[in-house]
C-alpha cells in the first residue's frame, strides 16, 4: 500500500508538470503568434501609409498641373478621380486594420477635402483658362494633401507609440 | 421605392456641374431622376457605386442642388433620399452638400 501511494504520488507529480508544461507551451505559442500576427500588421500599415503618401503627392502634381493648363484636359479629370476613389478605398480599408480610432476619421476627412480642393471648383465644365498660381484653388490644394498625408503619417506612428 | 443607379441608368462617366456643358453632369442627373422622382413624393435610393469616380462639383450640384430648386428643408431631403456606397467617404460628402445647401436656404 505504501508502495502504491508513493507511486501516484509519483504519478501525479509527473502529470501536474507535464501539464503545466504544455500550458506553458500553448500560452508562449499564442504569444508568439500574436506578436508575429501584430508586426504583419503593422508592416502592412505602414506600406499601405507610405503607398498612399505616394499616391497624394501624384494627386497634386496632376491637379497642379490640370488647374494651372489653359486647355481642359479630361483624360487628367478622369485619371484624377479615379485616384481620388482609389485613395478614398484603400484609406477605408484602413479601418480593418487600425480599427475605427480618431486619426482613421481625420484621414477620410481628409479625402473629402481632397477631392473638394481638386474638384469642386475650375474642373470640367467650369475649367476656363488657367488658374492663378497664386489663388486660392492651389492653396485649398496644397493644404489639403499636406493635411491627409500628415494624418496618415500619425495614423502609421500611432502603432509605434509608446503605450 | 425608387432606386437608381448612376452607373447602369445614368452614365459611368459622370462629370460637370452644369447641363449646357453636359449630359453627364450633376444638373441633368437631378433633372432626370432625381427631381421626378422626389416631386412625386417616392422615397429615393441613389447606388452611386460603379463609375469611374465623381468630382464635388457633380455631387454638389446633383444633391445640393434639390434643396435649392425644391425649395424645401435638409431634413426632408435627407428623409426621402438614401445614398449608398461603398466609398463612405462619397456618402459622407453628399450628406454635407445636402445640409449646406440647407444652411444657404436660411440665410
Amino acid at each position: 500500500m505504501i508502495t502504491n501511494a508513493g507511486n501516484w504520488n509519483e504519478i501525479i507529480k509527473f502529470g501536474g508538470q507535464a501539464i503545466f508544461i504544455v500550458v506553458g507551451w500553448i500560452v508562449v505559442n499564442k504569444l508568439s503568434i500574436k506578436r508575429e500576427k501584430d508586426k504583419a500588421r503593422n508592416d502592412i500599415i505602414v506600406k499601405s501609409v507610405d503607398s498612399l503618401c505616394d499616391l497624394i503627392d501624384r494627386l497634386f502634381d496632376s491637379a497642379r498641373t490640370y488647374h494651372s493648363k489653359a486647355e481642359r484636359d479630361r483624360d487628367a479629370e478622369v485619371k484624377m478621380k479615379m485616384s481620388i476613389q482609389d485613395l478614398s478605398l484603400r484609406v477605408a480599408s484602413l479601418q480593418d486594420l487600425t480599427g475605427y480610432i480618431p486619426s482613421y476619421i481625420e484621414c477620410q476627412d481628409d479625402v473629402i477635402r481632397l477631392r473638394q480642393a481638386i474638384t469642386s471648383n475650375h474642373f470640367e465644365d467650369e475649367h476656363t483658362g488657367s488658374a492663378e498660381l497664386n489663388s486660392e484653388i492651389f492653396q485649398r490644394i496644397a493644404e489639403a494633401s499636406l493635411a491627409a498625408k500628415r494624418n496618415l503619417i500619425t495614423l502609421k506612428h500611432r502603432q509605434f507609440s509608446i503605450k | 421605392m425608387y432606386i437608381v443607379n448612376v452607373a447602369k441608368d445614368f452614365t459611368r462617366y459622370p462629370a460637370g456641374r452644369f447641363k449646357k456643358n453636359g449630359d453627364t453632369s450633376g444638373e441633368a442627373f437631378r433633372e432626370s431622376f432625381l427631381l421626378p422622382a422626389l416631386r412625386k413624393g417616392e422615397d429615393v435610393t441613389v447606388q452611386l457605386d460603379g463609375t469611374i469616380g465623381y468630382g464635388s462639383s457633380f455631387l454638389e450640384e446633383a444633391f445640393g442642388g434639390i434643396v435649392r430648386e425644391l425649395n424645401i428643408s435638409a431634413d426632408d431631403v435627407l428623409a426621402k433620399l438614401t445614398i449608398d456606397s461603398k466609398d463612405s467617404s462619397l456618402v459622407k460628402e453628399v450628406h454635407q452638400y445636402i445640409k449646406d445647401a440647407g444652411l444657404r436656404r436660411h440665410q
